[in-house]
């Protein structure tokens, strides 16, 4: 039994779409959302993980998170801090052993999240035209902004929503196929 | 005369030392309502068995009614046969311990110790058995009809025969207004067959396992009932309605309960109601094995329950 913690729902979902990918089907209970990146760090959120795991139910975890800025959280935020916090944790934990760690974001700038790493993956020319877009409104907010690069991929790729060929998903699907020893 | 049940003493923790698969097992946080998982032989009636055995023990001669004379004390009760060590079952409640030796059986109960000759073991299995009668034990395959009586006559001593009729009413059919025992055989008073008496036999096991039930919740008033595998003859669409029964009989006891399952909608059920009625009160615990084979407990309070459910994660154990 494995078990992948990401942070929300649109993870959680734009993850079982990779495994589907991968040829991994019906995973949806090995997930575990821990509701925001906060949760992550409170110790008191791995009560049952630890039993489960002390008792040989869960052999493997996948840590998800989002790197965010650390412009926003001195702490947490930025890829180099949520690094290196989450895996003091992880120690503390006593949960090195079985697992791993990645950080969801824009390979370019290390920051970011989920869509940012989506967004990564589109081409220039359709980067400049959200970017604009972004620029032009007033959706300054995370979850709005997020909402927003996530509403505009729906409708430009109705189809074929995410290219799970781009190398920016690579680092994602390598951890997914180690997981689930593919 | 008025007997206050709010202060009956619960079992709360419990260690569970070289009893049959049982090594070197503990659990904390059993709460009124406990559901026991996990798959086959991950050890949940030794577990059910192991409580019951530590709840009726105050005393040296309770322990031997009713694990030493009515287990027979057979040498595979032992973890390791070879060797021998010594069965402890402790609690909050009580301490048990057993250990037999070449040529005598010694029982520690609650810090008072007897040493036997083993040649004394068929003396003490004739002893008669001293009845522990607000605990209770119901098996996972159907109750005989004196067991059946032996309960039913608690729920007459404690006047509640009209909750039982009017939850099988409600709950089962509403035609089935009545169970009684009639000459020794239980019946049911039936209006859309004859208005007539109708032995129970003709009807399936699950009203047979819904009348048990509550009439050993009942009969355990103040004490504590154990059910092994609670989903036995009941039909999946009426777990919603055991639960709300099993929650508001135990509330109106005080009974503690202790259920065993294998079936993912039981404990869908057992979610969904308790979560409906705000009964917090509860735990669900699954017994699972180790690298090493041995048994652990992984214990939910309600809120992580909630959460696992909500995650749906699997609990009955992998």
């Amino acid at each position: 039994m494995v078990r992948i913690l990401c942070e929300g729902k649109t993870d959680k979902k734009f993850i079982l779409g990779l495994l589907s990918h991968l040829g991994i089907e019906d995973k949806p209970g090995d997930f575990e959302i821990m509701g925001c990146k906060n949760n992550f760090f409170d110790i008191q959120k791995y009560k049952i993980i630890i039993q489960l795991v002390n008792s040989d139910q869960l052999k493997k975890l996948l840590f998800v998170l989002d790197a965010d800025y650390e412009s926003k959280d001195s702490r947490y935020g930025g890829y180099d801090n949520c690094y290196t916090e989450i895996n003091k944790l992880i120690t503390v934990l006593g949960l090195a052993d079985i697992s791993d760690v990645i950080i969801i974001r824009d390979y370019k700038t290390n920051t970011g999240y989920l869509e940012s790493l989506i967004f990564s993956t589109l081409s220039e020319q359709q980067k400049e035209c959200i970017k604009n877009f972004l620029d032009c409104s007033n959706f300054i907010s995370k979850d709005n902004h997020k909402s927003i690069i996530n509403q505009i991929y729906k409708m430009g790729y109705p189809n074929d929503p995410y290219n799970y060929e781009h190398p920016n998903f690579k680092e994602l699907k390598d951890k997914l196929k180690k997981l689930y020893n593919l | 005369m008025h007997v206050n049940l709010a202060f009956e003493p619960k079992l709360i923790e419990i260690t569970i030392s070289n009893f049959k698969a049982f090594y070197d097992f503990k659990i904390e946080g059993l709460t009124q309502i406990n559901l026991i998982s996990g798959k086959n032989n991950a050890g949940k009636t030794t577990f059910l068995e192991s409580c019951y055995i530590n709840l009726v023990s105050n005393d040296i001669e309770h322990y031997i009614s009713h694990f030493i004379k009515l287990r027979n004390l057979e040498f595979s009760e032992f973890r390791n046969s070879n060797n021998l060590d010594k069965i402890s079952i402790n609690s909050n409640l009580n301490k048990t311990d057993v250990k037999v030796d070449n040529d005598s059986i010694i029982i520690k109960v609650n810090g008072i110790s007897k040493t036997y000759p083993r040649y004394e073991m068929p003396k003490l299995m004739a002893n008669g058995t001293v009845d522990k009668s607000n605990i209770n034990f119901i098996p996972a395959f159907p109750i005989n009809d004196d067991s059946l009586s032996f309960l039913f006559s608690k729920i007459q001593i404690a006047r509640k025969k009209d909750l039982l009729n009017k939850s099988l009413a409600e709950n089962f059919d509403e035609n089935i207004v009545e169970f009684d025992i009639i000459l020794g055989t239980p019946k049911l008073f039936v209006l859309n067959r004859g208005e007539t008496w109708v032995p129970l036999s003709e009807f399936g096991e699950g009203i047979k396992r819904f009348i048990t039930i509550i009439c050993a919740i009942w009969a355990s008033q103040g004490g504590a009932c154990f059910i092994d595998e609670i989903e036995d003859g009941i039909h999946y669409l009426h777990y919603k309605n055991l639960w709300k029964i099993i929650f508001n009989t135990a509330h109106k006891a005080n009974c503690q309960i202790f259920a065993s399952t294998h079936s993912k909608e039981m404990i869908e059920s057992y979610y969904k109601e308790a979560k409906s009625l705000d009964m917090k009160d509860i735990s669900f615990i699954t017994l699972v094995r180790d690298k090493e084979n041995n048994i652990k407990a992984i214990t939910y309070d309600f809120d992580w329950f909630s959460h696992e459910m909500s995650q749906n994660h699997e609990v009955r154990g992998w």
